[in-house]
């Protein structure tokens, strides 16, 4: 019979085998012509090395798709609001006030909006509290949130599919039709590619010609890397960790813990009250400070170093620098020298960089 | 081997069951049949309201929960797991055609079945591309339309389950625009660069008494289990609503989590 010729066993087996490998749901982008420009970024020469996104590497065009709908209204659910419109460029990507209310709701929301540079070595978790994987996930929260953006995603998906040049550039960088996923990663590139790093200080750290600090700049350096830099770490001068740096004493529950920080994330008692250390790049034009901009000015904060700190079990323990008491002791001189040296810390090449302003 | 497949006969008579080939995939299912208590799933039915067993009369708007991670496994101790990237269902009560898991497995006989509730931790750290369909994280709506993924804190809802009672409070702690309304997203994978809350639940179905499921390609073996929605109030740590009206990613999640297992029942295989 038939059946028993070897002959016809494999072929058989082979069909078997093809049609159950082809039935794959996984898409795999496979090589297209032309394929995106991959890129290697200009990392400064004193910052760790950059590991880019094994699911989502950086391409010139995804970057560039990145940068349109971040500036694009169209992304808010009452296609008003842009990301660009609580992260201005000229102020570190943020946006000056300590909660704002100009999200689709009219509520004020209770947190602050964070700056936005050097994201690429931020791997420890977005928001002030970490709840964001990465970049790839972050922008979700912003996107559906009924008092930020309140945009429904099908709908968005929708809306861009609508507009010629999105679906060219959406096919380009991604090959195929418009999803929020992809957006998600088209402004997660954008952002990844946002780097500050070419600040006075930076210049001075490199040993360019030149480049020189003043006496007083040097001095409130030495100052911030004996009283800050423990938290404030490295050259990216935030250590990506969380800590609670006393500005409470008690923490409250409401609003599902979102006055706890890290432990509405973590549910681990010595989270609570721990917020992302911030980086002092660009401090001196990133006002207001703290997770929920409390304080107006860096006076505030250095006063409440050197006398306002608050104990709680979870202060953290860095902050006994006063002969094993709460506080870091720092004289009225020491606070003008630390002033003089975070203005050193100001990045104009990076503020005013046309690679990250609102596309014409 | 293959042979012995091909001339298998067309008939539904018991033929052999057939040798456990993991390439010979047949189809599959597992239907989700959601009940409460004793009564079918109906929506505000207001009327004829389901009461707990705490003596809370309450009316079900939304109930839908990931399932993933299909395994069955044969008397003599064979297993097969469902490839993963087809192994991942959002079962929305609202719509019935979601209740069935559809899924390809090797012919054989089957007497045990095991699967997730909710999302595995390893997949729920995936890129955005290796989520996809239901895992997409804009699938379901938006976070007030059935949406299930936080976007404040990267990770899925298991379980949705939402409706309304009279002894929901109108103030902060119940339901302050006073639809008296009660919500419980359970979810927690574990955690990424920390641990923390973990509620996924594996689930161990033994299909011995109800009926084992014998796959063959020549047909859809369909597992029926029923769930049951009252379990969710009436389980191991049974609780009020007045007391606990709204629980999303909190410490409490995880004794609602630990009812949500005692929610499946076999009920019937047709074969």
């Amino acid at each position: 019979m038939r059946e028993n010729d070897p002959r016809f066993y494999f072929p058989a087996l082979m069909l078997l085998l093809f049609l159950f490998s082809s039935c794959k749901k996984d898409e795999v982008i496979t090589e297209r012509s032309p394929a995106p420009t991959p890129v290697k970024l200009e990392v400064p020469g004193n910052f760790p090395p950059f590991t880019d996104d094994v699911d989502n590497p950086l391409t010139r065009e995804g970057i560039e798709l990145g940068r349109i709908l971040f500036y694009d209204a169209r992304l808010s659910g009452n296609n008003k609001i842009s990301c660009a419109s609580c992260h201005r460029q000229d102020i570190g990507f943020s946006d000056g006030v300590a909660l704002t209310a100009i999200g689709v709701s009219g509520k004020h929301l209770e947190r602050h909006t964070p700056i936005l540079f050097n994201l690429a070595w931020a791997k420890n978790g977005l928001f002030w509290d970490g709840g964001s994987t990465n970049l790839e996930s972050q922008a979700l929260g912003p996107l559906t949130s009924a008092d930020e953006m309140n945009q429904n995603l099908t709908e968005l998906e929708a809306e861009l599919k609508a507009i010629p040049d999105y679906v060219k550039r959406f096919n380009f960088v991604f090959g195929r039709e418009i999803r929020t996923a992809d957006v998600i990663r088209a402004l997660a590139q954008f952002q990844r590619a946002l780097i500050s790093g070419g600040s006075r200080y930076d210049h001075y750290k490199r040993g360019e010609t030149g480049a020189t600090l003043s006496d007083l700049e040097l001095q409130g350096l030495s100052l911030v890397n004996a009283k800050c830099r423990s938290c404030h770490t490295g050259e990216l001068f935030t250590d990506d960790d969380f800590h609670n740096n006393g500005i409470d004493s008690s923490y409250p529950d409401d609003l599902e813990g979102l006055f706890q920080g890290r432990f509405r994330i973590s549910f681990n008692p010595a989270d609570m009250g721990k917020f992302k250390t911030p980086s002092l790049r660009n401090v001196l034009i990133t006002a207001p400070y703290m997770h929920d901009g409390r304080f107006k000015t860096i006076d505030e904060v250095l006063d409440h170093y050197s006398v306002g700190l608050k104990s709680s079990p979870t202060v953290d323990m860095l902050l006994y620098q006063n002969g094993g008491k709460l506080g870091i002791p720092i004289t009225a001189s020491e606070k003008e020298a630390i002033k003089v040296f975070l203005a050193t810390l100001t990045d104009q090449n990076f503020l005013y960089d046309g690679k990250f302003a609102r596309p014409n | 081997m293959l042979t012995a497949v091909l001339i298998t006969s067309c008939s539904k008579e018991d033929a052999p069951t057939p040798e456990f080939v993991e390439t010979n995939l047949a189809p599959f299912s597992v239907e989700f049949d959601n009940i409460v208590g004793e009564r079918t799933l109906a929506f505000n039915n207001s009327t004829t309201p389901y009461v707990n067993a705490a003596g809370e009369p309450f009316t079900v708007s939304m109930l839908q929960y990931f399932i993933s991670n299909i395994k069955v496994a044969t008397a003599d101790g064979k297993e097969y797991a469902v490839k993963q990237d087809s192994s991942y269902f959002l079962i929305k009560s609202a719509d019935k055609a979601t209740r069935f898991a559809k899924v390809k497995v090797p012919e054989g006989d089957y007497t045990r079945l095991t699967f997730t509730l909710g999302v595995d931790s390893l997949r729920s750290t995936m890129g955005v591309d290796k989520r996809t369909g239901v895992l997409d994280p804009a699938a379901g709506g938006d976070h007030d339309t059935g949406g299930m993924y936080w976007g404040w804190n990267s990770g899925y809802i298991f379980f949705r389950f939402e409706g309304n009672s009279n002894v929901v409070s109108d103030d902060v702690n119940g339901d302050p625009t006073g639809k008296k309304q009660f919500k419980y997203h359970i979810g927690g994978f574990g955690g990424y660069s920390a641990p923390t809350i973990n509620n996924i639940k594996v689930i161990t179905i033994d299909l011995t008494t109800a009926g084992i499921a014998k796959v063959r390609k020549d047909r859809q073996s369909n597992v029926h289990l029923f769930v049951d929605a009252m379990k969710v109030f009436n389980g191991t740590n049974s609780f009020k609503i007045a007391e606990h009206p709204n629980v999303m990613f909190s410490d409490y999640s995880v004794n609602i989590a630990k009812n949500l297992a005692q929610m499946f029942k076999h009920d019937h295989t047709e074969n």
